[in-house]
């Protein structure tokens, strides 16, 4: 995958393979979290947008260099996946759900109304700055190869975090909460540990984004983006490795592609959504790892 | 003409009405998404799409078969109440053995096709429907002006919730839809079509949310997006009131007054803020007082309380081995 990606530049516009980077990565980050532990977050564009914000201001007002505005957009989304993260995991399943989306609206509309977000606005003509002071991220390919450098590093934290055995707890936890209850794991921590992790990566995409795009708008924390990276990864494949990448170039590609035909954009989505969840409920990289019996 | 908290009653009831208004549609709404978890155990994500079917029915009837409103608030939520029987058969029904998320993520999509497929017709600035001639013009109650329409919005919802509320509670086909809710395998032994009742009920539920649309299309604009405005306030209403609790829906959603979402918010200028502040200061700890209230009696109540409820999943004992 790695020299896939090293290699497409070449065949390929680069911002929108950026774009793709950047919620291929927010789709990992979702995955963590209903891949492996099994709650599904209906609020993930809080963070996804909130940290686009900060990197966004941090970059502009601040003056700070890229990567201190990364960190700082990843920050903010670590705190404030602490704080949901804290109040979401008393409950299971549905509501979950309900909660992380009733305070994602909250920030939302915290979003709309704070005065440095700009409102219907947002925050244009972010400057992409100078990594470490030497690399001008202007530039197309650095910038390029910096993003490609954020992802890379990101997918291996996650798979490392995966398949270490704090994420086998997390999979236990899935499978069967009380009886890991029972075996004297307190599932209450792990959780909120998963989900502020899950909450910092994607903080690290939309900060990334913020960069890219030279903007931070209220498209990344209104609700719409939440089903959005949920459709990423459904696509691609829930709890596989590589699904939400998939699945997050396939998305990223049909937007890319069907932006002609309008609205009809939402209604594509709704059918795979619908064809996803009556069909393929293992998604494309699931299917495929059922058909050669590997595990991907 | 008299005064209240040094504000006149004129913009106070002003404000109380159209938070009212509001919960008349959030009760409307909500009652229908509780009996559709109560009994499918679906989150009915396509609810607010289906309310903004039953205004464009409504529109349509106009345009189209030069039908008008009281017609509309008949057939409406019938035509739309068909088409959500046609999905449960079509789709809802493969994913009752799955888990709840399944449920949540398709009707999501369907809200997306629904929508999308409007939005492209029909733009998303609005179309007009006008108040039908019965019901134009207004009341003037000395303390307030109450327009006719709004007068009938309430009262006309209020005794919408009371009726489900009552055929659930008190009668024979009500007693079914719990005893089905409770042990579905056991009422399908006593020779009762649970699938069919299953069926009817989404049909039912989505028709409330036509009906709540078909309402809303002369006071709101109808447009694609209606629905996609309220549904977020609904979830909130139903979460409040407690998942599948009726009582708690009707109730949560008449008190909720537009306190999350008020869409009279920017329309009143600097004359609304001590009104609203004022409000916010009075409403706040009654408010609480009655939402406690209102679950106190949902759990003294053994009637209408689902067995999947979170709680009673959490409180589970015995691990599962």
């Amino acid at each position: 995958m790695a020299s896939l990606l090293v290699l497409a530049p070449m065949f390929a516009y680069p911002v929108f393979l950026m774009k793709a980077l950047c919620f291929a990565l927010f789709a990992c980050a979702f995955n963590l979290l209903i891949g492996y532990v099994g709650l599904l977050s209906f609020g993930h564009a809080l963070f996804f947008g909130w940290a686009s914000y900060i990197s966004a201001h941090a970059a502009k007002v601040w003056g700070l260099p890229p990567e201190l505005a990364i960190l700082s957009g990843a920050a903010a989304a670590a705190g404030l996946g602490a704080i949901v993260g804290a109040l979401a995991i008393r409950r299971q399943g549905i509501y979950f759900a309900m909660i992380t989306l009733a305070l994602a609206q909250m920030m939302y509309f915290f979003a709309v109304q704070a005065p440095f977000t700009h409102g219907e606005d947002g925050i244009q003509a972010v400057p992409r700055g100078k990594l470490f002071g030497l690399i001008d991220l202007a530039d197309q390919t650095n910038m390029y190869v910096t993003v490609l450098v954020i992802f890379l590093g990101c997918f291996l934290l996650i798979y490392r975090i995966i398949n270490s055995p704090f994420g086998e707890v997390l999979k236990a936890i899935r499978e069967n909460e009380p009886r890991a209850i029972s075996l004297g794991y307190r599932s209450e921590r792990y959780k909120l540990v998963a989900f502020v992790l899950s909450a910092t990566f994607a903080g690290v995409a939309g900060a990334t984004k913020a960069l890219v795009f030279q903007l931070a708008s209220l498209t990344d924390v209104d609700w719409p983006m939440s089903g959005e990276v949920i459709l990423m990864t459904l696509v691609g494949g829930l709890g596989t490795l590589f699904g939400p990448v998939a699945g997050a170039f396939f998305v990223v590609t049909l937007e890319n592609y069907l932006t002609t035909i309008g609205q009809w954009v939402f209604v594509v989505q709704g059918v795979i959504f619908v064809v996803c969840v009556l069909l393929f409920r293992r998604g494309i990289i699931g299917e495929l790892a059922q058909v050669l019996r590997v595990k991907l | 003409m008299f005064e209240l908290f040094g504000i006149s009653s004129q913009a106070l009831f002003g404000q109380l009405l159209i938070g009212l208004i509001n919960g008349s549609f959030y009760a409307l709404l909500s009652l229908g998404l509780a009996v559709i978890f109560g009994m499918l155990n679906i989150i009915n994500f396509a609810h607010g799409a289906q309310y903004m079917l039953g205004a464009f029915a409504a529109y349509f009837l106009l345009q189209y078969a030069g039908l008008g409103y009281w017609w509309a608030i008949v057939l409406a939520p019938i035509v739309v109440g068909i088409t959500g029987i046609i999905i449960e058969r079509l789709f809802l029904q493969w994913l009752y053995k799955l888990d709840h998320l399944y449920g949540l993520l398709l009707t999501f999509g369907l809200a997306l096709i629904f929508e999308g497929t409007f939005r492209n017709f029909f733009g998303s600035s609005g179309l007009p429907y006008s108040v039908p001639p019965a019901l134009q013009g207004g009341q003037n109650l000395g303390f307030m002006f109450l327009p006719n329409y709004r007068g009938w919005v309430v009262v006309f919802s209020l005794a919408v919730c009371l009726t489900t509320w009552f055929v659930i509670e008190r009668t024979k086909l009500g007693s079914y839809l719990r005893a089905a809710t409770e042990n579905p395998a056991l009422v399908r032994a006593f020779g009762i079509n649970v699938p069919r009742m299953i069926t009817l009920t989404y049909g039912f539920g989505v028709a409330l949310a036509a009906l709540a649309g078909v309402m809303a299309a002369p006071i709101y604009n109808v447009s694609p997006q209606m629905g996609a405005n309220l549904i977020i306030v609904v979830f909130a209403v139903v979460v409040i009131g407690g998942m599948g609790s009726i009582m708690g829906a009707i109730v949560t959603g008449f008190i909720q007054h537009g306190n999350i979402h008020h869409h009279g918010d920017r329309a009143f200028d600097t004359a609304s803020r001590p009104v609203r502040k004022e409000r916010l200061a009075c409403s706040a700890s009654p408010r609480r007082a009655a939402i406690r209230r209102c679950a106190g009696t949902a759990r003294r109540l053994p009637s209408w309380s689902w067995p999947h409820c979170s709680s009673s999943r959490r409180c589970s004992p015995i691990p599962s081995f």
